[in-house]
């Protein structure tokens, strides 16, 4: 269905989108790739579309075979880092709830007597030691228990910051996509080995299109605690800039382009932008 | 709710005494209570079809999952001009927003007292745009008005200052982008 919908979409965006989520096969032979054909002008001539290697990861050794094409509304869009800033702090804030406590006066464990008579003492007029103005007495306007820290970012600044976060480790060269997920062991040292060669950095965050990811890469980064597997619902703007590298999979590639590229050309904003409510279904 | 009494199989006679086993109760309006659903050919006369022909009125009816691609008529009643200018014409380009319009914005802030007239979506020569709205602004202001810009290049952001909104539309229209 969706798929349909995506084929549709390409059908009716006009003839210069629909060079998107194609991939052209390069000859491996062909060392001088001399028949790269020229790219079609894809949202204008002045954004051109963006083009990475599909490399693989069942050797150490980097073998890319294909290129694949990605639409620059999603990989190379303008960069907004005010809105990929805006998405780390909602992402720090939305799970955050502050502890911090203070006591009201009624509530400090101690006495309530008058702590001297009102007069004749030449003493200031006290009624109880909780007073704020006592050592140990309470505290004015102090921090009270638990203050969540949820909000919610507005939908599209969502989008935005996902689409400019991508474009970022792109043009980076901290985005790399590979075929598949397969390893030929489960051994940690053999993914350690291969992100070192390629010097792809210390934390690496592998991302498919489904959530049964395969049975040796699994059993690889559990041993290793800075890389980690996500499929494409959890992609977020504060795990890409977490980790240093991000590599996609084709599949998970077509995916994130559909449903980023659906989002940006939905007809019914409305139903996207409404105000959030926690029962909502999406 | 309606209460009714149905004797089941059995007619009252005088002197009977009522044998409450064989009274079923039943409560109209309820939903366990209404007759249960029939094969749809009971309700209606219809026919299968998987005929691609008919198909394509179910697709009318289907919401759109994109923006539609707007008329090339340059008549249009609400006065909206179709994007006429090509890649390559100009050093720089405004792309519309998806909903086809002119990506021309007024920015108001400090309580109303400062105006700022935006461009998004501008690809290309940035720096080129921002000379050639300058001298049209000169132009029709003469020196009543200092134009002030502000040039965003990394994210394809103009800012000029005041309310020029209709004036930069109007130009670009004129320049059928």
């Amino acid at each position: 269905m969706l798929l349909n919908c995506l084929a549709k979409q390409i059908r009716a965006l006009q003839s210069t989108f629909t060079a998107a989520c194609r991939m052209s096969s390069v000859a491996t032979e062909n060392a001088e790739f001399t028949e790269v054909e020229e790219p079609p002008m894809v949202y204008g001539g002045y954004t051109n579309l963006r083009q990475a290697w599909v490399s693989n990861l069942d050797t150490i050794k980097e073998n890319p075979s294909t290129i694949i094409d990605l639409h620059p509304q999603v990989f190379g869009s303008r960069p907004r880092i005010d809105i990929i800033h805006e998405n780390i702090v909602w992402q720090r804030k939305y799970r955050y709830v502050s502890y911090a406590n203070t006591k009201v006066t009624a509530e400090v464990n101690m006495s309530s007597k008058k702590p001297w008579p009102q007069k004749g003492q030449g003493r200031a007029r006290h009624g109880t030691r909780r007073s704020p103005l006592f050592k140990g007495g309470s505290v004015i306007h102090g921090p009270r228990s638990h203050t969540t820290h949820f909000y919610m970012l507005p939908f599209y600044k969502r989008v935005y910051g996902l689409t400019s976060t991508l474009s970022v480790k792109l043009i980076q060269d901290d985005l790399h996509i590979v075929n598949n997920l397969d390893l030929p062991s489960d051994d940690p040292s053999y993914i350690n080995d291969l992100v070192d060669s390629r010097l792809w950095g210390p934390s690496v965050l592998f991302i498919d299109d489904t959530d049964t990811m395969p049975r040796n890469i699994s059993l690889a980064l559990n041993q290793i605690k800075h890389m980690n597997l996500m499929p494409v619902y959890g992609l977020n703007v504060y795990s890409m800039l977490k980790h240093e590298t991000l590599v996609l999979t084709v599949a998970a590639v077509k995916k994130i382009q559909e449903r980023l590229l659906y989002q940006l050309h939905r007809p019914d904003v409305h139903q996207a932008t409404k105000k959030f409510m926690l029962n909502m279904q999406n | 709710m309606a209460l009714r009494i149905l004797f089941k199989n059995i007619t009252l006679r005088s002197g009977m005494p009522l044998q409450l086993n064989n009274l079923v109760c039943k409560r109209d309006s309820s939903y366990r209570s209404s007759p249960i659903a029939q094969d749809p050919s009971c309700y209606a006369k219809y026919e299968v079809s998987s005929s691609s022909e008919e198909w394509k009125f179910v697709e009318r009816l289907l919401p759109s999952t994109l923006i539609p691609t707007p008329s090339n008529r340059k008549d249009l009643p609400s006065g909206w001009q179709p994007q006429t200018a090509t890649f390559g014409e100009y050093p720089y380009f405004v792309h519309r927003s998806r909903n086809h319009m002119l990506p021309v914005y007024l920015k108001v802030s400090m309580r109303g007292t400062r105006r700022i007239t935006q461009i998004n979506n501008v690809d290309g020569n940035i720096w080129a745009l921002e000379a050639a709205i300058k001298k049209y602004l000169t132009r029709v202001y003469g020196d009543k008005k200092i134009i002030a810009t502000k040039v965003h290049e990394v994210c394809g952001h103009l800012c000029i200052h005041g309310d020029h909104v209709s004036k930069v539309k109007e130009w670009l229209l004129k320049k059928g982008l």
